[in-house]
């Protein structure tokens, strides 16, 4: 894989590039920055809108909201890269296993697939997260991975199809080379283009999901979350405006860096969907 | 294709194609539509399977999950027997296939009384009309913002619309929600706000409109890019090159072709939406599907949220199953 050079990725690219890089940059150095921890409770200043002390403003139980966004930020990003990872590699290893070997194993893998994909939606995140005693963090890894590995398996899977004919693998087939290392060696480096653009779609859908569940009562206990904070939102509108508009523009201009970031690397990776 | 005027594509050709195409089809078609239809079945039963093993699936002690570990044994011993789970695997396995046979979807289970099938029969029809009255809007409203987008493309207004189509994406739907209602029933009160007139057609504008944002703007932009793609292909040059009026190759030529991908999508969608109105119906109080999700999940009633789950994912693979077969039938390509 070449890597790309700046000056050929679209504008939409760079864009939605550089708003993930400030988003990453906010949750690992902001939290460095801030003096005040996020739960602590301003209580002469509730649900006031945004001043010089209190950047953002603060909410029903006084604490600010800036703050309460950066670690949010910092939350969402460990949560975010380890889904992501966790789901690329179930789904990546399942994925070229089932390519590389066809057969049953193929046949059976599809159909657990189909079955995954028959739940619309956060369906099976919800019913997961309802079902477990106490939510936390790791429940929330949990539902995000079960049905998450399901997209890159299926990007894997086809991918192999196409190089597994490809004649370097016919080669290496022929020198002997045992199918493990075939796979480690040969195939998964050059299937990873579009794994890429599913990553970056990837995160975005866990930002989305969080907040679904979150909104839903489903969410981790930390008050916190872009999820929590966004529903706390939703509670207070009627009262303060701002309290819901920040958190959802940051989730906004997160989940549109990642479709930028997404569309723009899929165009470029694709030569039959590059714009002249 | 076999030339008819543009408004018997509309009406007719599609119903006729779908008669037609069983009808008169190849070994092929029929191949495919077996392999399709089985493959529906097996993720129906695999739904099921799914369904019935989540309370085995998650770790712990089911009944403690549910209650919390310091209750009361006897409410655990009562729950333990309501949900079968004092019976061995098979023995409850069974039960719950037979619950499905019969239609019931088994006892609600802190109180016995009601079935889950009563109730979930009573929400069914506002989560449909809501998902319905969604897709209704969207759709045909995505397919004109494509098109013009498509045919203007790499101009301003081809700009502008694929930003606002990003940002219909983007934007969180529990976000959307509250910002409408503020618009259309405090600032200009003409809309009713949350859990008024949910029953008429009224309270049906902001629900449809939040949740049929994220689809608007995702079909829009498929529509568009599937135009542009089909624009450029060389039947179109020639129907051009004919010296056909603009207007008869977009939309009798292009159009048809074009819009194929973004039905069937649209159709796939149709699940997303049964299932994103748990938002909805939460942010306007209203009742449905999603609001008796919630109060199975809020009353730890377990066969709620089975009976829910399963009839959300049932209804999806059958309808994801309904759009291949109405493709295969209008589609030459598969059908040959």
């Amino acid at each position: 894989m070449r890597r790309p050079r700046l000056a050929e990725l679209s504008k939409g690219t760079l864009i939605g590039g550089v708003m993930c890089l400030l988003f990453v940059l906010f949750g690992l150095i902001g939290p460095l920055l801030l003096s005040r921890p996020p739960t602590l409770q301003d209580l002469d200043h509730l649900l006031e809108p945004p001043s010089a002390v209190h950047w953002l403003g603060t909410d029903e139980s006084g604490c600010d909201l800036l703050t309460q966004l950066c670690f949010g930020a910092r939350l969402l990003l460990g949560l975010a890269t380890t889904v992501v990872l966790l789901c690329m590699c179930i789904g990546v290893t399942i994925g070229t296993l089932a390519g590389y070997f066809g057969g049953w194993l193929d046949e059976v893998v599809m159909r657990v697939i189909d079955v995954l994909l028959a739940f619309p939606g956060i369906l099976l995140n919800i019913a997961i997260a309802a079902l477990v005693p106490k939510a936390g963090l790791g429940v929330l890894v949990f539902a995000l991975a079960v049905n998450g590995w399901v997209g890159y398996a299926r990007v894997a899977r086809a991918q192999v199809l196409r190089v597994r004919e490809l004649e370097y693998v016919t080669a290496a087939r022929a020198l002997g080379v045992p199918s493990a290392r075939i796979m480690l060696r040969h195939i998964v480096p050059n299937i990873l283009s579009p794994i890429l653009v599913q990553l970056t779609f990837g995160a975005a859908g866990v930002v989305l999901v969080e907040a679904s569940l979150s909104f839903l009562g489903l969410g981790p206990p930390i008050p916190y979350t872009w999820g929590a904070l966004l529903s706390q939102g939703t509670t207070y509108f009627w009262r303060a405006r701002h309290i819901l508009l920040f958190p959802s523009l940051s989730i906004a201009l997160l989940v549109l860096g990642c479709n930028l970031l997404g569309d723009g690397l899929r165009d470029h990776l694709d030569p039959r969907g590059r714009r002249r | 294709m076999p030339r008819t005027s543009f408004r018997d594509t509309l009406i007719g050709a599609w119903g006729l194609r779908i008669i037609e195409g069983f009808f008169s089809t190849s070994w092929r078609l029929r191949h495919y539509l077996f392999r399709r239809f089985f493959s529906s079945l097996v993720s129906v039963l695999g739904v099921i399977v799914l369904t019935f093993l989540f309370l085995h699936l998650i770790p712990g002690d089911p009944v403690d999950n549910l209650l919390g570990e310091d209750a009361r044994p006897q409410d655990k011993a009562e729950l333990r027997a309501c949900l079968d789970l004092d019976q061995p695997l098979s023995t409850q396995f069974g039960r719950f296939l037979g619950s499905i046979a019969d239609g019931s979807l088994g006892y609600s289970c802190p109180d016995r009384k009601v079935t889950v099938k009563s109730r979930i029969v009573r929400a069914l029809p506002s989560t449909v009309a809501l998902a319905m009255s969604a897709m209704m809007w969207a759709l045909p409203v995505a397919v004109c913002l494509g098109v013009l987008a498509a045919l203007r493309a790499h101009t301003l207004t081809d700009t502008g619309l694929t930003a606002i189509a990003l940002l219909g994406i983007s934007i969180p739907s529990m976000s959307l929600g509250p910002m409408l209602l503020y618009l259309f029933y405090i600032l200009i009160p003409i809309l009713p706000g949350p859990g008024e007139d949910a029953s008429r057609l009224r309270g049906l504008v902001l629900p449809s409109i939040m949740l049929g944002t994220h689809l608007l703007a995702m079909l829009a932009r498929m529509t568009r890019s599937s135009m542009i793609e089909t624009l450029s292909e060389d039947y179109i040059r020639t129907a051009r090159a004919k010296g056909l009026p603009t207007w008869k190759v977009v939309f009798k030529h292009a159009l048809r072709n074009a819009l194929l991908p973004v039905i069937t999508v649209a159709g796939m969608q149709f699940g997303s939406l049964l299932a994103g109105a748990v938002v909805t119906e939460k942010i306007f109080a209203r009742p449905g599907l999603g609001t008796l999700l919630l109060e199975g999940i809020a009353g730890r009633d377990y066969r709620i949220v089975q009976g829910c789950t399963l009839v959300i994912a049932g209804m999806y693979v059958a309808v994801n199953l309904l759009v291949d077969i109405v493709y295969a039938a209008i589609d030459p390509r598969i059908r040959v």
